[in-house]
């Protein structure tokens, strides 16, 4: 898991040009009030996501729940099914 | 003179978009709804002395005392009602209870909206409006392309009405393509397709919507190569008479606005020109003859190969743009030119606009309506965690506008408390 909140921090810090967040992001982290990441970045961030881990994202079940950690969105965009 | 009932809510393109149309992947709504239900506040710059601007929330009372100090000076009253209600929908459903006595008044609306009109007359405000109907198709880009391609200017974009034609479109095109929602605004509803596997994305996005009944509507546009976005700005009035406003140069981040501002000389000699005057009429005739009468913005572009876009889109409506002419005629007056500027940032729970507003009056910073200094526009835009700084930088033309809005930006960081991330964007 720890390699996968690695990856998530890069490309957050890539989508949202805050290099920082490459090493501030931790599993805990909230994208919405701890990041405030905005719907134009979001979806940047969701097609990334797509590209660096192979996988299709469920854009209709996407909730406001599942960007509540970097951990909770990562069960929801690479494990739906586990969840 | 009549005084006017300025109002209005700026999400339109919402109301005006057809419940069946497919949409493109997009996020869940983020950060809430309040920091837009605020941005109706902008429209203090565009009101007389003694207007009355009904607004969503009420505006915060240290910016009034700072928008007065400038020369903005309406009365501005929030209208009673749920908060999930717009603002036209409040005063169609409860008409003046709680406001002060306007019957009689003009009135100057953002948009048209379908309870626009029942709001107006619910006021006994004096008003000649386009149709709901109307406005929501000439708002379309649709309607906009199919303007640009029956009078073959450049520009124009393909409209796909399946994923398959999507999908056709996009893998045929040269180089990056944007795909468009009919009423995608501020970049919200546009998606440049840059690999396989996005258009990929799209098309099994597009495919599940179309499974269960909905249309397909989307303006398959290339990826142009932009040398700089402006904006013109008319008003089609009764009798098909088409006012030119002006232009404007806009700031885009991808497709975020991030703000606008005077064309220099040399870009206004390039771009204001007898043909683009022509086409810009035309588009008001277009209008007039639908039935819309009210204010207009024209999107353009101007290409790095030269080629002059006039019409990339067409907004019925208010426009960032025509605040900015609005706020350029009060600095104008004081041989000073406007920018309107946008800036998204951290915000942090708190006062963030009183913190703002202090620093700015304790650096000497803040526009009094003579010499060069800073306006923030809107109390309620500046929400956490992630809100947005409207604010209008008077300065000479050419000299100290970047300077100016440097200081917002260091302000803005110097006020802001201690957080788990980050620099500004």
């Amino acid at each position: 898991m720890d390699e996968v909140i690695t990856r998530m921090a890069a490309l957050l810090a890539r989508v949202l040009e805050e290099p920082s967040l490459a090493h501030e992001t931790t599993a805990d982290t909230n994208l919405l009030m701890d990041i405030g990441i905005d719907s134009l970045h979001m979806i940047t961030f969701l097609l990334a996501v797509e590209e660096e881990f192979d996988v299709e994202i469920d854009f209709e079940s996407l909730d406001a729940v599942h960007l509540e950690s970097v951990k909770a969105f990562c069960h929801f965009a690479l494990d739906p099914d586990g969840q | 003179m009549t005084a006017t009932v300025h109002f209005g809510s700026f999400d339109a393109e919402a109301a005006w978009r057809p419940a069946d149309l497919a949409r493109l992947p997009a996020s869940p709504a983020v950060g809430g709804n309040r920091g837009n239900r605020c941005l109706d506040q902008l429209l203090a710059v565009g009101c007389a002395p003694g207007d009355l601007l009904l607004t969503a929330e009420p505006m915060d009372d240290g910016l009034v005392e700072v928008l007065a100090a400038a020369g903005i000076a309406p009365r501005i009253v929030a209208v009673p009602g749920p908060e999930d209600a717009t603002v036209e929908e409040r005063l169609a459903t409860l008409g003046d209870v709680g406001l002060p006595q306007v019957r009689g008044w003009a009135a100057a609306v953002y948009s048209v909206r379908p309870e626009t009109s029942a709001a107006v007359q619910r006021l006994g405000l004096v008003a000649t409006l386009p149709t709901a109907e109307v406005t929501a198709r000439v708002n379309s880009k649709v309607w906009s392309n199919d303007l640009v391609r029956g009078a073959g200017l450049p520009g124009a974009a393909v409209l796909a009405s399946t994923p398959r034609q999507v999908r056709r479109l996009v893998e045929d095109a040269d180089g990056d393509v944007v795909l468009k929602d009919p009423y995608g605004v501020a970049g919200l509803g546009a998606l440049r397709v840059t690999s396989p596997r996005m258009l990929d994305t799209v098309v099994r996005h597009l495919e599940r919507q179309a499974g269960r009944g909905a249309r397909v509507e989307l303006l398959v546009q290339p990826l142009f190569d932009e040398a700089l976005s402006f904006s013109t700005h008319i008003e089609v009035g009764p009798g098909a008479i088409v006012r030119w406003r002006g232009m404007r140069h806009v700031d885009n981040a991808e497709f975020a606005y991030r703000g606008s501002g005077p064309l220099s000389p040399e870009q206004h000699a390039s771009l204001d020109t007898p043909a683009h005057r022509e086409v810009i009429a035309q588009v008001g005739a277009a209008l007039a003859a639908e039935g819309y009468t009210g204010p207009v913005c024209v999107d353009g572009l101007w290409l790095r190969d030269g080629t002059v876009v006039s019409v990339l889109e067409v907004n019925a409506r208010r426009s960032m743009g025509l605040f900015n002419l609005q706020l350029d005629q009060r600095a104008g007056a004081v041989g000073l030119s406007c920018w309107l500027r946008c800036r998204t940032t951290p915000v942090v729970a708190g006062d963030a606009l009183g913190r703002l507003l202090s620093a700015l009056d304790e650096a000497d910073l803040l526009f009094r309506g003579d010499r060069p200094g800073v306006l923030p526009l809107a109390s309620g835009t500046l929400t956490p965690p992630r809100g947005r700084l409207f604010f209008a930088v008077f300065a000479s033309p050419g000299a100290g506008r970047a300077a100016l809005e440097a200081k917002v930006g260091d302000l803005l960081s110097a006020t802001r408390p201690i957080r788990v991330s980050s620099p500004d964007s």
